[in-house]
């Protein structure tokens, strides 16, 4: 008895983090029942950007503004306020000042998982994961000298109200830009989400008499369960992907000698194109996505993943576990009405991620045990932790999971 | 539009326009009626029952004026705030020199006044010298005027009431700091067409007996005025105006 790759779905669609599955070949018995429960932390302080580089999540939000940009932003009172700067020897071009501060959180995943043993070698299997993101935001805005030399003159012409409101508008700005894009600002965020639920069949084949070689197969279905909008608009940060996909695992176990095991495990799954309400950056050099399309268009998506793994099961009770994980999700195509064409074409740019990664783990089970009597339920028990390499729009913080599964 | 009709020590045209914009950092789309209140104190506005309207002004500006436009009229009313505080300094003082240069400042800034007006869409101004204007115990403001014919006097349109002081939420509102709200329509045909507009005026200062405030205004959509340069209706403009309120809060 053994229980096998069931859970690639944490990292097949949630947010792309250094989580892995130890990988075993292997399914329940006919009839029996397995429930299993994976936990895992994570930082997400900072990430790899779209040049490869890790860096702090803080960047989305900072940002230089200039008088221009401020006067680009109102679409009514945008030549009003030029005037203004204007005539107070404020040149557009200089700065307002800077908004400036740190974004620092965790996730904490949660992924149940049910098991049924439908045939010996057949088995069937839901997960639907939940993720909590707990995140502290603090942004100030740093009025440049400039911006203090207006709001002085401003004063010394009898606008002190003016002055008052310029000053408090500028201090508020980035809330207020949150607020009236609809984005859902919330600075001390602690919420849970659903990620998208999977129903997988694992199909064991059977080594040959007198082998060791172990193959899986493992389809899948992906249900659109994750809704994640305010995190996924704001940090870039996601549950899942909210689509229907349908997915293909295969995985092969051998033994080695010195008891090493050789595990690897490849899948791919294909996301459904969509009707889905996304954020859109307004050009390449807006870290923010601000426009919002109620109804984009989202084209197919595809992702990939495998892994490789050596284990070292110590007699009995313990197993070592090192492995490498590679996960890709390719560009998607994102189209709509609403906008340029080219505002959908730069969202479509940063639909890509993958992230190579490494882990280690240490498993300890009482199957063994079970079956010669000592033990009252078969169990596994697992802790271990994801390193991340190297990786583009995905969390470079490592992953601590811990993970038991009891067989009924 | 002639200024000759016109007060030119009109104390509320002193620093006028600046107000009405730095309101909408960041920006809107489109004005607001009102900023989302947090609270309205109630006890402020009480304390204003019986005041006089010093001055009450409002400007109208056309659509679509360029960035040059509107810098013109930003530096024109710099110097006009400059030349009231020179005026200011000088109170009181009555030498041969003061008096000329007196003269001088007072004929800039009724140069000044002169172009500003005809840049403007819709110009008004209820002085205590002819509106005479009172804020009364139902919080509203009610004029008896001394000269119903003030070609400054708008149509004295209809003050909706009651005052509000409203202290909005800086993130949620499009107006930061607290400001006393004031409702006018003009509902009279007779009068001319009809127009409401809302004024968001802030504390600027305050002294012995008087209470002056600055800010934007908003205006009601169907709004009509008449125009200064021929006399037609034009219901096209810059939907923020501005205004500006001197209360003498003791006689």
């Amino acid at each position: 008895m053994a229980l096998g790759g069931v859970l690639l779905a944490v990292n097949a669609n949630a947010q792309v983090l250094s989580t892995f599955v130890r990988e075993q070949v292997g399914t329940l018995p006919k009839g029996r029942f397995m429930v299993s429960y994976l936990s895992l932390n994570a930082s997400i302080d900072s990430m790899y950007g779209r040049d490869g580089n890790s860096r702090s999540l803080s960047g989305n939000l900072n940002q230089t503004i200039t008088f221009q940009k401020i006067t680009e932003e109102d679409p009514v009172r945008g030549n009003q306020l030029a005037g203004l700067f204007l005539a107070n020897g404020v040149n557009l071009g200089e700065q307002a000042g800077t908004l400036a501060g740190s974004i620092r959180g965790t996730v904490n995943g949660k992924v149940p998982v049910i098991g049924y043993g439908i045939q010996d070698d057949l088995g069937l299997y839901v997960s639907l994961p939940v993720l909590t993101f707990n995140i502290n935001a603090d942004y100030r805005f740093t009025s440049s000298a400039t911006t203090n030399g207006l709001l002085s003159q401003l004063s010394a012409n009898d606008q002190s109200s003016v002055a008052s409101e310029m000053s408090a508008a500028l201090n508020s700005s980035l809330e207020r830009k949150l607020f009236t894009a609809g984005l859902g600002w919330d600075p001390r965020l602690n919420r849970s989400y659903f990620g998208d639920a999977q129903i997988m069949l694992l199909k064991v084949i059977p080594a040959k008499p007198g082998k060791t070689f172990k193959q899986l197969l493992q389809p899948m279905v992906v249900l659109p369960t994750a809704s994640d909008r305010d995190i996924r608009d704001l940090y870039g940060l996601k549950a899942g992907d909210g689509r229907f996909g349908t997915g293909l695992r295969y995985a092969f176990e051998e033994t080695l000698p010195y008891r090493f095991q050789l595990n690897f495990g490849v899948g791919a799954t294909y996301l459904f194109s969509s009707s889905q309400a996304r954020r859109l950056p307004r050009t390449t050099g807006d870290e923010l996505s601000e426009l919002l399309d109620p109804a984009a268009q989202v084209s197919g998506g595809s992702k990939f993943q495998s892994q490789i793994q050596i284990r070292y099961p110590f007699p009995r009770w313990v197993g070592l576990n090192l492995g490498v994980t590679w996960q890709k999700q390719f560009q998607e195509s994102l189209n709509g009405a609403l906008y340029a064409p080219e505002v959908y074409s730069v969202a479509s740019s940063r639909t890509s991620y993958d992230l190579l990664s490494s882990y280690a783990s240490l498993d300890l089970n009482s199957i063994q045990s079970f079956l010669e009597g000592n033990f009252l339920l078969p169990a596994v028990a697992e802790v271990g932790i994801g390193l991340p390499m190297t990786g583009r729009n995905a969390i470079s913080e490592p992953v601590l999971q811990f993970q038991g599964t009891m067989f009924f | 539009m002639s200024f000759g009709k016109f007060k030119i020590e009109i104390p509320a045209l002193a620093g006028i326009f600046l107000a009405s914009v730095v309101g909408c950092l960041p920006p809107n789309s489109e004005p607001k009626r009102l900023g989302l209140a947090l609270a309205s104190d109630v006890s402020i506005v009480e304390g204003l029952i019986g005041a006089r309207v010093k001055e009450l002004f409002v400007v109208i500006f056309p659509k679509d004026y360029s960035v040059p436009e509107w810098q013109r009229i930003f530096e024109e009313t710099n110097v006009l705030s400059r030349n009231k505080q020179k005026l200011r300094a000088i109170e009181g003082l009555d030498t041969p020199e003061i008096q000329e240069e007196r003269a001088v400042l007072i004929g800039k800034n009724a140069e000044i006044l002169s172009e500003l007006g005809a840049k403007s869409l819709f110009m008004m101004n209820w002085s205590i010298q002819d509106e005479n204007c009172r804020i009364s115990k139902s919080l509203k403001i009610l004029c008896r005027p001394f000269n119903p014919e003030n070609p400054m006097n708008g149509g004295l349109p209809t003050n909706r009431g009651p005052l509000q002081f409203i202290i909005p939420d800086p993130v949620q509102s499009e107006i930061k700091t607290p400001y006393l709200s004031v409702t006018l329509e003009q509902l009279d045909e007779s009068k001319g067409p009809y127009f409401g507009l809302n004024l968001r005026l802030k504390p600027e200062s305050s002294g012995d007996g008087f209470s002056w405030y600055k800010g934007d205004v908003t205006i009601s959509g169907g709004s009509r005025f008449r125009s200064q340069a021929d006399g037609s209706e034009v219901a096209s403009f810059f939907p923020y105006g501005y205004s500006e309120l001197t209360l003498q809060t003791s006689n």
